[in-house]
């Protein structure tokens, strides 16, 4: 059953998540002492005024609990990795090698943010390109606020059809899409992304150095959306599973290719200043400004406005960079072994993509570890206003889990480094500690924002929301179809998720008012796609991976404009199409 | 380990034992049960945007 949609039980059902952004964005608290707050509110309008039975929040925040351990297992996964690469010496040969073969530090940060985290958003999602990237982006000089930034910009295009179009099933199989109906779909999505995947190529390089970093980065960015956002459009109609999988990592090998263009040969200087003091100082470059100093591109800094960086270091929040990350750190003592190759440094990440190849394209593999499985069941219920929600299993494969891959990855990353002779003793208690020392302060905001989540879902006010804006919009409902996506994503953090929650809602009210049925849906998943660069969870495992785990807001400062301009592009081409 | 730290801790463990609490008394049908795993689970969720409100008695206590 439908529930009313009123201006207040609109208002209502927007409280958590306005008190949410309010907090995160104007009061600067971290997701975790925001997330609880707006838990708590969801409660509260849940139970007072959309008369969800006790029964109903406790099933359902228990629902998004055991959501939240899936989710954490990716996080203190990849903070096991970090730190058995740091452990390990790796990341300064890591950064060396790189620079050897990337000498322009642009196409550095472009392989790390952009093609990497794209390439194992094909392979794995669940937030492991962020997870990832984000420590090889600081391993590579790069200050932890934007480390967080660029792969979340980098990867999201890939949301709908990376991770063997997990998201793009679900949108089908949650809509009856199929045939002809579904190739057209397919279309106007890879189409969307397409549109996410070249501005975020364009805002990686602007953050990078504004105009003086698109002009520096336009071949790359050419060749690489092309490659990326044209090859998952043409390879959607012959196979809607693989293509983001074979575009990203086209694009991925496409960028060493890019890399021997004259432009790109020589060595160039790190005087951006998205790059840590030290490693400008090292590069002969001045030190970023320091407070009092004069802002980038007024009188007196004798640089041009357009050579400065989106973000500037007064930006930054109190506590960033590597000052935030050595207080949490355990000291480690010097190696005074040779130092690893390049192929050394890489061994925990060639683990994780060989272990995620061998596992998930592998159907005899994958199947045979997917037997195993941990089943939660969740009965129906019925809200006093009538919101009904069906009974519901949720099952987890761990074997076939994306955080499972991550440890098995720093297992043999650790006992490869030991017998390279870079472990030395105590380094596993040092791994341990840090390891908890970083992840357990996310732990709580992950487990609040799923919990609101489902407490918002079970009770009607996620459809509240949805048909509040529907039933407002009317003719001009194509220009929010995608932002409705990027709710579903803020929300879940996972274009799945959105596509599931929203997908039957979208081709609904798009058949309703008359709409392309296929314009809307694509709108719906590239939003979601587009919504995965907001989504607190995924911000989170930014933070918590790069030691400033409290400056989400700052991150989402960023985002935002970007996921609402993607929106607003979208919903004008979906208004003027359906 | 810093104070701070064990509180998150503390509260993230009295977190997931509260939702599990939760669970079991809602399957198993016994009110109490589930009223006590709500309560624990909603203070240890609460514990962050507490510590974040409470006065700083300065640098030195949290550490």
């Amino acid at each position: 059953m439908d529930l009313p949609v009123t201006a207040s039980s609109w208002l209502l059902a927007f409280l958590p998540l306005a008190i949410l952004l309010a907090l995160m964005l104007g009061a600067r608290w971290g997701v975790a002492e925001a997330g609880p707050v707006a838990w708590l509110i969801a409660v509260v309008i849940a139970f007072t005024y959309f008369e969800a039975p006790m029964e109903l929040i406790g099933f359902e925040s228990a629902q998004g609990s055991w959501s939240a351990i899936t989710v954490l297992y990716v996080v203190w996964a990849s903070i096991l990795i970090y730190e058995v690469t740091e452990e390990g010496g790796a990341f300064e040969p890591l950064r060396r090698g790189i620079a050897r073969l990337l000498p322009h530090p642009l196409l550095q940060v472009l392989a790390f943010g952009w093609a990497f985290a794209s390439f194992l958003q094909g392979v794995t999602g669940f937030g492991v390109p962020v997870a990832v990237c984000a420590p090889l982006l600081l391993g590579i000089g790069v200050r932890p606020l934007y480390a967080v930034i660029i792969p979340l910009i980098g990867h999201a295009w890939n949301n709908t059809f990376g991770t063997l179009a997990v998201a793009w099933l679900g949108l089908k199989e949650v809509t009856n899409l199929e045939g002809a109906a579904a190739a057209e779909t397919a279309l106007y999505a890879a189409a969307f992304i397409w549109v996410l995947n070249l501005l975020g190529g364009f805002l990686v390089c602007w953050l990078y150095k504004r105009t003086a970093g698109i002009r520096e980065g336009l071949p790359v960015i050419i060749v690489m959306s092309l490659l990326q956002g044209g090859l998952t459009l043409a390879l959607s109609q012959w196979n809607d599973v693989l293509n983001g999988f074979i575009a990203s990592s086209v694009a991925f090998a496409a960028i060493f290719l890019l890399a021997r263009l004259p432009m790109y040969r020589k060595e160039k200087p790190f005087d951006s200043d998205i790059f840590r003091d030290d490693i400008r100082q090292e590069s002969g470059q001045p030190q970023g400004r320091s407070a009092g100093e004069p802002a980038p591109g007024s009188a007196g800094t004798g640089r041009p406005a357009d050579a400065q960086p989106a973000l500037t270091r007064d930006d930054q929040p109190e506590g960033t960079g590597a000052q935030a990350l050595a207080a949490t750190e355990e000291e480690r003592p010097a190696k005074a072994k040779r130092e690893l190759s390049l192929n050394q440094a890489f061994i925990p990440y060639y683990a994780l993509v060989v272990i995620t190849f061998g596992i998930l394209l592998v159907p005899r593999f994958k199947e045979g570890l997917s037997l195993f499985t941990v089943t939660l069941s969740f009965p129906a219920a019925v809200t006093g206003l009538g919101f009904e929600s069906e009974a519901s299993e949720a099952t987890v494969a761990p074997f076939v889990h994306a955080g499972t891959f991550l440890l098995l990855a720093a297992l043999i990353a650790y006992a490869v480094f030991t017998r390279l002779g870079r472990m030395t003793r105590g380094s596993a208690g040092r791994i341990g500690r840090n390891t908890v020392a970083k992840s357990v302060p996310s732990t709580i905001a992950v487990i609040a924002l799923i919990a609101m989540s489902n407490v918002m879902a079970g009770s009607g006010m996620v459809d509240v929301l949805a048909h509040g804006v529907a039933n407002v919009t009317g003719d001009y409902y194509g220009l929010l179809a995608p932002l409705i996506g990027g709710l579903g994503a803020f929300m879940t953090t996972s274009n799945l998720a959105s596509n599931l929650l929203f997908g039957q809602f979208q081709l609904s009210t798009a058949q309703a008012a008359g709409l392309s049925t296929a314009a809307i849906l694509g709108a719906q998943t590239a939003g979601g796609a587009a919504g995965n660069m907001i989504a607190p969870g995924n911000v989170l495992l930014g933070t918590t991976t790069t030691g400033i785990l409290g400056q989400e807001g700052a991150v989402l400062r960023v985002t935002i404009p970007l996921f609402l301009m993607v929106s607003a592009i979208i919903g004008v081409v979906v208004y003027f199409v359906a | 380990m810093s104070k701070l730290l064990m509180v998150q801790v503390l509260a993230s463990i009295g977190a997931l034992v509260g939702i599990a609490i939760v669970y079991a008394g809602l399957q198993e049908e016994l009110g109490v049960l589930a009223t006590v795993g709500f309560v624990l689970f909603g203070v240890s969720l609460l514990v962050t945007p507490v510590i974040r409100l409470a006065p700083r008695r300065g640098a030195g206590d949290e550490t």
